[in-house]
């Protein structure tokens, strides 16, 4: 973010712009976004919901920019925290959190894999085919605990209540998920070389 | 103390970031995280890790917002703030050089005609704004619902680990060609990109590399949306007319 040319291509930088009224950072932010917000709604609270979810979400994302401090971590976790406080508080509102999670799991779990058909590999974001890929290589009890912590909203005593298992045992599942999907994800080649190359057309 | 502080804080920092501690644990863990500058490293990086998770839920799902809702989303938030004259200059680095331009182009109207000046600064601003567009129009064919992607690599047997992306558009004419991993070319050769459709072979452009190997071009098809059947980055000589010899990099469509 040294660089303002290059700045415009993260995340950071386009909150940061709507702090001054900036409507193209928030149409950018949104081509950005839209997709996983509205499918995470969709699937966990259903597509009639899920419209009025992204909506409120770039609202907040728009009323609340000035709020974002990047110091403390990247414009997009700032976003997601957001779209995660909207839907956990549906659900609860709702009073099944395991039921949105249910269909979430199921989704991920589908053994489609979009490699296998082009069309979808061809509108695909690198980055998304890059997270689905290492969530998908999770095993499938630690894949459930941290969804049902991050989606649904649940504690970790909720989760060993709901699986029936130990609080030990959900205990180390959720740190051996995290900790591998860190791992997994710790190196986006292609992003960085595009912000890069995009930085440098500026030149 | 604080080791011992650390290790129960690290215990707990993954179901920190997912938020499925209990209150008066995650209070303890902010209390620790007030103080330690290790651990707020940790979590702050786990924490990126589980906003990540919606992403693979939007790569997985075949569902797609209705296109009307960003309109709305705009419009909802547009009377607000109106900015539209603001458009092109908001970023800090433009914005200093603009008033670089401006700066200059004032104190020239001190020695030419005004006239001059006005016309000299329309002339930079035309500049400016049309490199700003070029940005926001790659960022627009790489970055968006629409896009469509072809992965070009090495011919089988090859040990480069180049690869490239094209990267188009069904409502835009513009395509975006990307390779990365590339070493410099030799001598007097250049990386020309050919793209092949029905129409024939044509010479996308000549991508240049940069120390870290990396090359990219943005240029405009004929019409939106340019279906092409083959893309392939060859090194031959400058001003090459036609593709010969053996691709660095190869797409074909399938089928």
């Amino acid at each position: 973010m040294e660089d303002g040319i290059q700045g415009a291509a993260t995340d950071a930088a386009l909150v940061g712009r709507l702090g001054h009224g900036d409507l193209v950072a928030l149409g950018a932010l949104y081509d950005r976004y839209a997709r996983d917000i509205y499918a995470v709604a969709a699937h966990a609270l259903g597509r009639g919901a899920a419209e009025e979810v992204v909506q409120d979400v770039f609202i907040r994302v728009w009323q609340r920019a000035s709020q974002f401090d990047a110091g403390r971590g990247s414009g997009r976790a700032w976003i997601m925290a957001i779209v995660r406080h909207r839907i956990v508080d549906e659900l609860r509102r709702r009073g099944h959190r395991q039921a949105g999670v249910d269909t979430i799991d199921e989704l991920l779990a589908g053994a489609e894999d979009p490699d296998a058909d082009v069309e979808e590999q061809a509108s695909a974001h690198e980055e998304r085919e890059h997270i689905l890929e290492a969530v998908r290589e999770l095993p499938e009890e630690q894949r459930r605990v941290i969804f049902l912590a991050y989606f649904g909203g649940l504690t970790q005593s909720e989760i060993a209540q709901e699986l029936g298992c130990p609080l030990g045992t959900v205990k180390k599942r959720t740190r051996l998920a995290l900790q591998k999907l860190r791992a997994s994800l710790a190196e986006r080649p292609v992003v960085k070389v595009l912000e890069k190359g995009v930085s440098e057309l500026g030149r | 103390m604080k080791e011992q502080d650390c290790q129960r804080t690290r215990e707990t920092l993954e179901a920190y970031a997912l938020g499925a501690l209990e209150d008066d644990e995650r209070a303890a863990v902010d209390q620790h995280l007030k103080t330690c500058a290790d651990c707020r490293r940790q979590a702050a990086e786990l924490i990126e890790t589980a906003h990540k998770l919606p992403l693979a839920v939007g790569g997985a799902s075949p569902l797609r917002p209705p296109g009307a809702l960003k309109e709305r989303l705009l419009a909802a938030v547009a009377p607000e703030r109106p900015v539209e004259t603001r458009r092109w200059w908001w970023r800090p680095s433009v914005a200093l050089a603009l008033v670089s331009l401006v700066l200059a182009a004032l104190f020239a109207a001190w020695n030419a005609r005004l006239d001059d000046a006005l016309s000299q600064e329309r002339d930079l601003r035309a500049r400016l704004a049309r490199l700003q567009v070029q940005q926001e129009r790659v960022l627009e064919v790489v970055d968006s619902q629409e896009t469509r992607k072809a992965v070009l690599l090495p011919p089988k047997g090859s040990d480069s680990r180049a690869y490239g992306k094209v990267f188009s558009r069904a409502d835009m004419p513009h395509v975006v060609a990307m390779a990365a991993r590339l070493p410099q070319p030799r001598g007097d050769r250049a990386y020309h990109l050919w793209l092949t459709r029905a129409g024939g072979t044509r010479l996308a452009g000549v991508l240049t590399v940069d120390s870290s190997g990396f090359g990219l071009i943005l240029f405009e098809a004929d019409r939106a949306g340019p279906v092409y059947g083959e893309a392939r980055l060859i090194e031959q000589p400058k001003g090459s007319r036609r593709p010969s010899g053996e691709p660095v990099l190869r797409w074909r469509a399938e089928g």
